[in-house]
Order: C-alpha cells, then sequence, then structure tokens
C-alpha cells in the first residue's frame, strides 16, 4: 500500500504542477520565447508528436510485455510529457526558451524509458520468477527500484555530465535552451521512483482481475 | 598423444585471429578518428574531397563546411529591414507588424532556418541569420512579399495566396531541377478545376507580387486539388513553396543595414561547447575504464566510435552544426554509454559469482542486453514514427537521432560482441581484468 500511496501523491503534486503550468501558459505569463521564436513552433504538430509518443509506448510494451506494461509505461509517458511541458512553462517565466523548445520535451521519452523502463522490466521477471504467495506485488514493485537504482543513478550521472557540459559553454541563452532537458531528466527519475510503482501495481491487480472474471 | 598437441594449437591461433581483429579495428579506428579531423583530397581519384567531419576548436581545419554552423553557434549576418505600407499614405497597425514577424518566422522554419531569430527594434524588424555569402540571394527572396497568384493568358489572376492550403519543393533526379508541390482549398480547387478545364492547350502563369515565373502549359483538366511544377532552382523552389505555404507579407520590406554579428548561444561558443563535450566525453570513458578495466577500455572505444560515426552521418545529411545537431549526436551517446552501462553491471555480478568471463557476457546479453534493445529499439521505431509526422523542428532533429541509434544497436549487437570476444581471447578471462574490486563488492 505504501507504493500506491506514494503514487497517489507523485500523481496529485504532478498534477498540480500541469495545472499551474497550463494556467500560466493561457494567462501569458508562461511558455515564454526569447524574440519571436515561439512563431516558429507549430504546437498542433507539438500536441500530435507527444500523443504519438504515448500511443507508441503503450503499444511497444504491451506487444513486447503485457497490456499491464503497456499501459503502465503509456501513463508514464503521457505524465511525464504534460509534467515537463508544464515547468517549461513555468521556468520559461524566468529563461525564455527556444524555437528548438518542442524536440527536447518529445526526447524527454529516452529519459523515461532509461529511468522507467528497467524498473519495469525488472518488476516483470521478479513476477514471473516469483509466486504471489511468496512476494506481493508491492513487494517485488520496491525490489525492482532497489535492485535497478545503482543503474539509474549512472544514467543520471552520464547524463548529467553531458548536460553540464552545455550548461557551462556559451551565454545564458545556452543555458536556458537547454533547461528543458534538464527538466525532462528529473521529471523522469521522480515518476520511476514515486510513480511507476504505485501504477504498475494497481495495473496488474486490475487487470489481473477483469481476466479472472470473465 | 595427439589431443595435447592440438589444444595448445588451436588456443594460439585463436588468440591470433583476436590480436588480427583488434589491430584491425584499432586500426581503422584510429584511421577514421584522423580523416574526421583533418579530411582527405581526393583530386587525383577524380572526386572533389572528404571534408573533416569531426568539430575541433580554432581555425585548424575544414569541418565547418560539412557542418556548417546554425546562427546560434556559428557566425552571423544581421538584417534591419524597415517596414512600408502596401499603399502610399497608409500607416502600419502594430496588428501587420505582428503578422510580418509571424509569416517571416514561419517562412524560415519552412526552409530549414528555425535558428534564426527575428526582433522588432525600433519599428524596424532585424533578422539574425546563419552568416554564408552564397545565401544572399536566398535571403533576398525571402523577406518578398509573396503574393503568389495563378492567372489566365491575359494576365487575369483567377487564385490567390488564400486559396493555397498547403506546399512543398522536391529534388526531381532526372534532371537536377527542383518542383514545386502544392494542395488546395475547397474554394481554391474548384476555382483551379474550373479554369484548368477552359484552358486545356494553352498555358497559365504563376506570378510573384505580380512577376510571371513561370507559364506551365495545360493538357488536361486538373481537378484534384493539387498539382506539381517542376523546373525551379532550388533557392527559388524553397521560397515559392514557402509563400504559398505562409502566405504573403501584409507590408513591403526595405533592407536597411547588413553587418556581421556574433553567434546567438555567445561568442565563443563553438570552441568552448566542442572543449566542454570532449571533457564530458573523456569523463565519462574515464568512468567505464575505471569501473570496468578492459571491459571499460572496450566500451570506450566504442563510444569513440560511435562519436566519429554519427558526427559522419549528421554531416552527411548536412543537418548543420547546431544545438539541435548536438543534443541528437550526444543523446544518442549518452543512450548507448548507458545500455554498455547495464550490460556491464549485469556481466560484473555475474563474474562476482563464479561465473566465467564469457558465460558472464552471454548471460548479460540475455538479461540486461533485452533492455538495452528495448530501450535503444524502441527509441528508433520512435523516431522514425516522429520523422514520418514532422516535418520542422522534431523531425529533422529525430533524422539525426535515428541515425546515431541506429549506430548505437550496431555497436551493442556486433562491435561490443567482436571486440570484447577477441580481448577475451587474447588477454584471458581472469575475473579482475573485467571489474574493479569495489564493483565486485558492490554487486555482492
Amino acid at each position: 500500500m505504501k507504493a500506491n500511496s506514494m503514487a497517489n501523491k507523485g500523481v496529485a503534486l504532478s498534477v498540480a504542477l500541469m495545472v499551474l503550468g497550463l494556467v500560466a501558459a493561457v494567462a501569458g505569463i508562461g511558455l515564454k520565447f526569447y524574440a519571436n521564436m515561439h512563431d516558429a513552433i507549430d504546437f498542433s504538430q507539438l500536441f500530435i508528436c507527444m500523443l504519438a509518443v504515448v500511443l507508441f509506448s503503450f503499444a511497444y510494451a504491451a506487444v513486447r510485455h503485457s497490456l499491464a506494461a503497456g499501459v503502465t509505461l503509456g501513463l508514464i509517458a503521457l505524465h511525464d510529457q504534460l509534467l515537463t511541458l508544464a515547468l517549461v512553462s513555468l521556468v520559461s517565466i524566468l529563461v525564455p526558451q527556444s524555437q528548438n523548445m518542442p524536440f527536447m520535451v518529445v526526447i524527454a521519452v529516452a529519459f523515461t524509458y532509461c529511468q522507467s523502463l528497467p524498473v519495469l522490466r525488472a518488476a516483470l521477471e521478479l513476477r514471473a520468477a516469483t509466486p504471489l504467495r511468496e512476494m506481493d506485488h508491492a513487494q517485488v514493485a520496491a525490489q525492482a527500484i532497489s535492485q535497478t537504482a545503482k543503474l539509474r543513478l549512472y544514467g543520471v550521472i552520464i547524463a548529467l555530465v553531458i548536460l553540464i557540459a552545455g550548461f557551462v559553454s556559451g551565454n545564458g541563452l545556452l543555458a536556458a535552451f537547454l533547461a528543458p532537458l534538464l527538466i525532462a531528466l528529473l521529471v523522469s527519475v521522480f515518476s520511476a521512483r514515486f510513480i511507476l510503482p504505485g501504477l504498475w501495481i494497481i495495473m496488474t491487480t486490475r487487470l489481473a482481475h477483469n481476466k479472472i472474471k470473465r | 598423444m595427439a589431443k595435447p598437441v592440438q589444444a595448445p594449437q588451436k588456443k594460439a591461433s585463436a588468440k591470433a585471429i583476436a590480436a588480427v581483429t583488434l589491430v584491425v579495428i584499432l586500426a581503422l579506428s584510429i584511421f577514421g578518428t584522423v580523416l574526421g579531423f583533418t579530411g582527405m583530397k581526393l583530386d587525383k581519384d577524380g572526386l572533389y574531397k572528404l571534408l573533416a567531419w569531426l568539430p575541433m576548436p580554432g581555425q585548424a581545419s575544414d569541418w565547418r563546411q560539412a557542418l556548417v554552423p546554425g546562427a546560434d553557434m556559428g557566425e552571423t549576418l544581421e538584417l534591419t529591414y524597415t517596414l512600408a505600407a502596401l499603399e502610399d499614405g497608409q500607416t502600419i497597425s502594430s496588428e501587420q507588424k505582428q503578422e510580418t514577424l509571424r509569416t517571416l518566422s514561419r517562412r524560415l522554419g519552412f526552409v530549414g532556418l528555425p535558428s534564426a531569430v527575428i526582433k522588432l527594434v525600433d519599428d524596424k524588424i532585424q533578422l539574425t541569420l546563419p552568416k554564408d555569402d552564397t545565401n544572399d540571394y536566398f535571403y533576398e527572396l525571402l523577406t518578398q512579399r509573396g503574393e503568389v497568384s495563378f492567372a489566365m493568358p491575359d494576365g487575369t489572376a483567377f487564385l490567390n495566396s488564400q486559396h493555397f492550403k498547403s506546399a512543398n519543393y522536391h529534388l526531381n533526379q532526372q534532371d537536377g531541377s527542383y518542383a514545386i508541390s502544392f494542395t488546395l482549398t475547397p474554394e481554391g480547387k474548384k476555382l483551379f478545376a474550373d479554369k484548368t478545364t477552359e484552358l486545356v492547350g494553352q498555358k497559365m502563369s504563376l506570378t510573384i507580387d505580380g512577376k510571371v515565373i513561370a507559364q506551365p502549359g495545360i493538357s488536361t483538366p486538373l481537378t484534384e486539388g493539387a498539382a506539381s511544377l517542376p523546373g525551379f532552382s532550388g533557392e527559388n523552389a524553397m521560397a515559392y513553396s514557402a509563400f504559398m505555404q505562409t502566405g504573403p507579407l501584409p507590408v513591403k520590406l526595405t533592407l536597411d543595414s547588413s553587418i556581421t554579428g556574433e553567434p546567438l548561444l555567445g561568442k565563443n561558443v563553438q570552441s568552448t561547447l566542442i572543449i566542454a563535450l570532449a571533457v564530458a566525453t573523456l569523463l565519462v570513458m574515464g568512468l567505464f575504464v575505471f569501473k570496468f578495466r578492459l571491459g571499460g577500455v572496450v566500451a570506450a572505444w566504442l563510444l569513440l566510435i560511435q562519436l566519429v560515426a554519427t558526427y559522419f552521418l549528421a554531416a552527411l545529411i548536412r543537418s548543420g552544426f547546431t544545438l539541435s545537431t548536438l543534443v541528437a549526436v550526444y543523446f544518442s551517446f549518452g543512450l548507448l554509454a548507458f545500455s554498455l552501462l547495464a550490460l556491464y553491471r549485469s556481466m560484473s555480478e555475474d563474474l562476482s559469482h563464479g561465473r566465467s568471463i564469457k558465460q558472464s557476457l552471454k548471460e548479460a546479453y540475455a538479461t540486461s542486453g533485452k533492455l538495452a534493445f528495448d530501450i535503444l529499439g524502441s527509441l528508433l521505431l520512435l523516431s522514425l514514427v516522429l520523422i514520418i509526422m514532422d516535418s520542422q523542428t522534431i523531425g529533422s532533429f529525430m533524422r539525426v537521432l535515428a541515425l546515431g541509434l541506429l549506430v548505437d544497436l550496431i555497436l551493442m549487437t556486433l562491435g561490443l560482441r567482436v571486440l570484447l570476444g577477441s580481448a577475451i581471447t587474447l588477454f584471458g578471462s581472469k575475473t579482475t581484468l573485467y571489474a574493479n574490486a569495489s564493483e565486485k563488492k558492490e554487486a555482492v
């Protein structure tokens, strides 16, 4: 139940930030760009690409692993894309964004995969190898998190080393333009640690329950 | 008595093959890297030359010809334009000024110059573009008003800019010229169908700002609401299709001044960024060597090959030296590093349980290797989907990323097996060669 409560709190926090980011963007305070760079962005195209990322993540994990894994990864991708965009909207109040922002938000999915897929795969492997009476879903999720912690940490270190190289070069604009990538990295770490385990438990339990009912 | 004699012979020949494999790949890697920094003249072979493609600080190499810096990373041209109303005596509203900025932004994005910056300064438009002397004519074209129309043989226009829905340009492989293709709105489709039916066997005129630029003949009625016009130069086709796609400017622009400026992201951004990224690359490689010793050296080697190959492919598709290209190149670099790390950690864990290095490598491919292929494979497929879906910044970023991911997958499936397999055969399978003490403790 600990994982579920963590997921609930995590989702509540994310939704609050998403609403804040959306309100800031709609009110014209957020989503600020350098010079006229926002005119070079086709926002409808950005949203279509974000939707494609979510649907692809769902389909890939559903075909490759299971329906529960598909729904979990799809929802995590949706969460990461939306939260990254919302935080970029808020951060842009302080540092303006460039016309590169759309691909930086979309490629946030690479961080999502590097952080979430190890946990998801570990949980699926553990579940397949251990009977439910020996280990319930919550224990499996907790073990998957601890088992993959070091790998995910190294992933963050590699990303940070490369990002820092970008942040210390050029003028302030370069750091501002790279901010979405740092945000995406932090969001992916947050969702893999706090939301994914609870979500996976819910999906695995619900879909198994539905199967039995049928 | 035969067996003990044959076994060492087999071992010796396996070692010789491994040594030759490693030496050949090392020689190729060094040759490729040096070539990446220096380029090669191929005049004697009847070819132009192989340009250097690996970025380095200073002016010693001509890599900027292969990876042309964008306005964000290279020298810029600051063009200032005065705005004038379409008719004398009229004033320009603030909405018209904003519309001018928007239309120019869309045009620049459409022709692949998204790193250009447009500002309204003291009621004048300031355009910051990548400095390239060959582009002067093109920049002049892009700032034309761009009112497109089709006219009857007597000069009466029957279709104008508002009837175009979308447009694009493409290369005609047969004669090297470019064609403009366009689709029309429902109203435009009806008008175009009626007039082309009426004009069968005659010629209509395509005009830009009242000037006739082409007179295509009509052999059959064009009723599909779409058509393609061949026979343009690359620059003209790009500019004219941009006009059709974005519509005309609501004002006339007159060039006021043209000065050379510094890169948008800072005066020395090229050199600083190249050095900083080189340091980051060395740090990541150092992490591998420290943690996985001989295995780490192999990983560092693969990471170097990855960078050389991805930069080469980025130069080949002329993606330019822009922030977008650099993010794509280093994203694929980081993803390969992460995949190798997942595999090596799993291998170290198995080594600590007393398995042989060959067994550990096989087992690592079966467990963490699958995770790596999950990440790299899914991202490659996704980037292909996004390349099809988006023709702007996301699509062009994904093109470079997809190439980098392809290199990653080849190196993970083939490169690592060959290099590490040969290293194990040549240097032996002693556990301490492949994991340091702290890594072993960690794994336990």
